[in-house]
């Protein structure tokens, strides 16, 4: 095999579903890096060659396409998932296989596979941070509404746990809807938020129906001043889907805002914003995507192969420069060191950071050690 | 030297093996599902297969395997309760909610997807025996309860028998023994009698005296 040949790396982004828009940001993060590594002169002189599917924001298509992937295009790693459902689906393929996945999202913990790295934020590393800052700021009475599968059941038991350490906590609500929902169940949940008048609103809401809830609380007259809503997954791109206006003044939880202040940052923002125009904004995805792309090839570079047994410990305690920061892969747990954010979105559909971690994180998918108010890393204050 | 029994010598996983146990799989027709059933087959035991799953549990079964559902509630199964037989939850995410929900529900086990049939009889042998176990533990606490209600039976009513006709603790518990064997009941029998007679007696100004024959 000529060492010329390109290196072939499978993509499994949904172009259509309800996730497709937050997907789309993912490849779009996962493109721009793969560029950026062929224009430097590809992996070891090789050009990568993405082979991409569909999978339709459908968990059994993740399944299929992963194996499809595997058995008839030969990738060792293929790069993908959104939700914690696709993820599951595509687990035990890449185990029967002994191939690598690459999951660029943050989930909800307690998950280790040997055949996957987990990019985005463990449950430590912004559902304690949310807890913390939003009950500080207006109060433990919560409201959860999220969408009917194990996510944001995981986030809200978490939640839940850190907010009645709280003396005020309580869960005022506890609502699920279909990732397929319409606007109205949204303003009914609504109405009912309205009546109970929590401290704050925490949303696991997912995909399509983001929008709605945010589209819901302002056109009931609620004002994010008194009762904003908290999330770890609502980012740019969501905001860009619902209008600025209806995200304004609500707040997220996360390692990376498209805001932030870094040269890494800055310069894969000038490139995203050349290749793909300034209409898409970048967010949380879009950076695990870009960063995880990079820390493949590097750890690709010294491995010289991407066969699991080769890569794996070349990947695993690595780092890199990400755009949120020098982020590191844990080779205990398969989860990235990064670091904790709160911004709150303003009239532009972006996000003013307002705390961050001065150092990282280490993740701790199993929540082991979390405690409200007890920091691993205190979040400094920050305005930009 | 005594042979050893069969039970000593036989092996507790071929015994269960061997039993032709008839075991209920709640769950979709999906590879898991067939993963499980196939496999529980290949070892030999008497599977069928139900989704979504039933109320009622189809005649006498030894074991179910039951999928919990991607919901935030743990299931309320018509055939759940302190009667049902072993219980294997089979959970897709190995996350507290789940775990949680297939304790609440009293599951001997919890598999998590994907299936495999390694693991699989280890699974079901620890769980049926720890059903078991559990099972006659209960029933020995329940007999030693009542053992122990008869102990503190017999002190009352020997120490009325005492207090009545102004006899020793021997002469009371002859009498109670005289008592049972006469009647044909048990002494426990006679002391009940003897106790709830003097709870209606005792309370009246001119009762007590009058206890007469208990029974």
């Amino acid at each position: 095999m000529a060492l010329t040949e390109p290196i072939k790396i499978g993509l499994l982004f949904s172009k259509t579903g309800v996730t497709a828009e937050l997907e789309h940001s993912q490849r779009r993060g996962a493109i721009l890096a793969l560029e950026e590594i062929n224009q430097g002169g590809g992996i070891l002189g090789r050009e990568v060659v993405p082979v991409e599917y569909d999978p339709e924001s459908e968990s059994l298509r993740f399944r299929h396409l992963a194996e499809k992937l595997i058995r008839e295009d030969g990738v060792n790693v293929i790069f993908g998932g959104y939700t914690s459902s696709s993820r599951k689906a595509m687990l035990p393929v890449v185990e029967k296989h002994n191939r690598l996945l690459i999951y660029s999202q943050q989930y909800e913990g307690f998950e280790f596979s040997e055949n996957i790295i987990y990019s985005g934020a463990s449950p430590n590393q912004n559902g304690v941070q949310l807890a913390d800052f939003m009950s500080a700021q207006f109060g433990a009475r919560v409201y959860m509404v999220g969408s009917r599968y194990v996510y944001p059941y995981e986030c809200n038991r978490t939640m839940q746990e850190l907010l009645l350490q709280h003396p005020g906590g309580a869960i005022l609500g506890e609502r699920y809807l279909d990732l397929d929902a319409d606007y109205g169940q949204f303003q009914e949940v609504v109405a009912d938020i309205r009546k109970k008048q929590p401290d704050f609103i925490f949303s696991t809401v997912i995909g399509r129906t983001v929008p709605y809830l945010y589209r819901a609380y302002a056109e009931a007259g609620l004002d994010p001043a008194r009762m904003p809503i908290g999330s770890l997954n609502t980012s740019e791109t969501e905001i860009h889907m619902m209008g600025a206006r209806y995200g304004e003044g609500h707040y997220t939880s996360a390692p990376y805002f498209q805001s932030i202040d870094t040269p890494a940052n800055r310069r894969a923002v000038r490139h995203h914003i050349e290749r793909f125009g300034a209409q898409h904004p970048t967010d949380m995805n879009w950076e695990a995507a870009y960063y995880q792309m990079h820390m493949y090839a590097n750890a690709f570079e010294r491995a010289g192969s991407d066969d699991i047994g080769t890569l794996l410990p070349h990947l695993c305690g690595s780092e890199y420069t990400a755009p949120q920061g020098r982020v590191r892969i844990d080779p205990v747990n398969h989860h990235m060191a990064l670091y904790p954010r709160i911004g709150r979105a303003n009239a532009d559909g972006q996000f003013t950071v307002l705390r961050e971690s001065a150092q990282a994180v280490p993740p701790d998918p199993y929540m082991v050690s979390q405690v409200l108010g007890d920091w691993v890393t205190k979040l400094v204050t920050r305005e930009y | 030297m005594t042979p050893r029994s069969d039970a000593g010598r036989r092996s507790l996983t071929s015994w269960i093996l061997n039993k032709g146990l008839r075991i209920v799989v709640f769950h979709p027709d999906d590879s898991d599902g067939a993963r499980l059933t196939e496999h529980l087959k290949r070892m030999g035991f008497d599977v069928q297969a139900f989704w979504p799953p039933l109320d009622d549990l189809p005649g006498k079964v030894d074991l179910v395997f039951r999928a919990l559902l991607l919901d935030a509630q743990e299931p309320q199964d018509g055939w759940l309760g302190p009667d049902a037989p072993p219980l294997i939850s089979i959970i897709n995410y190995e996350s507290p909610i789940f775990i949680d929900q297939a304790m609440r529900m009293g599951s001997d086990a919890i598999l998590t997807t994907p299936i495999r049939a390694t693991g699989l009889l280890s699974t079901i042998v620890s769980a049926l025996q720890h059903a078991r176990q559990s099972r006659q533990q209960t029933e020995r606490i329940a007999k030693l309860e009542q053992k122990l209600r008869g102990v503190r039976h017999l002190g009352e009513a020997k120490t009325i028998l005492m207090r009545m006709h102004d006899i020793d603790e021997n002469e009371a518990y002859e009498r109670l023994r005289a008592q049972a064997m006469a009647k044909r009941v048990t002494v426990d029998d006679i002391c009940h009698s003897i106790i709830q007679a003097n709870e209606v007696f005792l309370p009246g100004p001119g009762g007590g005296r009058r206890g007469g024959g208990p029974g």
